[in-house]
């Protein structure tokens, strides 16, 4: 399989069940390598890099959403965004707030999860995805758990974040993702087809 | 595409040149899992 993430580019990666779809996203956010080929960030292979040196470019470079959100039930929406820098000596609790303000949950920083409806749940974990400014965002079935109308609005917030010069990946079932995308493939055991 | 751009997030960065790599790209890879291509003994044939 080869595949190109471009620049400013949503593709959405469609399969049934067991093509692939979560091992091809795996390769291409650094979680497992392949058995053969390459996997390139900005041009250089990363099979070279030491489990630590996966880690920061990861944290540096690529952004996840996942169906089910991943947000952590104690913790605020802001604090759930800025968690991936709890690490970072910088506070980006300020960033946090504007991040979540233009997803459109400028009044929803202090929520927690179980106070937000699933498609502001979606919306908290993009805003979290951005935290770091990636230049990918790897998305598995984003609409997944999400009404057809919820699923529209985040998609067009992926839509608005590739715009911004973000390559997106979606994984899905989800017609609905390749009709919003620039570009869909199909997978089917384990072979790319455009 | 050159120049600088409002982000989505809304920092300005840097356009890059069109001949910069990709950010990612998967070059002829395959992925085979230890045990997953070999029939089980109890499979049919």
């Amino acid at each position: 399989m080869s595949f190109t993430v471009e620049r400013g580019e949503v593709t959405a990666v469609m399969g049934p069940s067991g093509s692939g779809k979560s091992t091809m996203l795996n390769m291409l956010g650094l979680l497992d390598d392949p058995t053969t080929g390459s996997v390139e960030l900005l041009g250089e292979p990363v099979a070279d890099l030491s489990a630590a040196e996966r880690t920061d470019v990861r944290r540096e470079r690529v952004g996840f959403v996942f169906q089910d959100f991943h947000l952590i039930p104690t913790l605020s929406a802001v604090e759930n965004v800025r968690l991936p820098t709890r690490f970072l000596d910088a506070d980006y609790t300020d960033r946090a707030a504007d991040l979540l303000t233009r997803v459109g949950l400028g009044d929803r920083l202090r929520h927690t999860p179980d106070e937000l409806s699933g498609g502001q749940k979606q919306r908290v974990a993009i805003a979290r995805s951005l935290i770091n400014k990636p230049d990918v965002l790897l998305a598995d079935e984003p609409t997944g758990n999400l009404d057809r109308d919820t699923g529209e609005a985040v998609l067009d917030e992926i839509n608005t974040i590739a715009d911004g010069g973000v390559g997106v990946v979606a994984v899905t079932h989800d017609e609905l993702v390749g009709e919003y995308a620039d570009r869909t493939v199909e997978l089917i055991d384990g072979v790319l087809h455009d | 595409m050159s120049g600088d751009h409002e982000a989505a997030d809304g920092t300005a960065h840097a356009t890059a040149p069109d001949d910069d790599p990709p950010p990612l790209r998967l070059d002829g890879v395959t992925k085979q899992y230890e045990g997953a291509a070999a029939p089980s003994p109890h499979s049919p044939t």
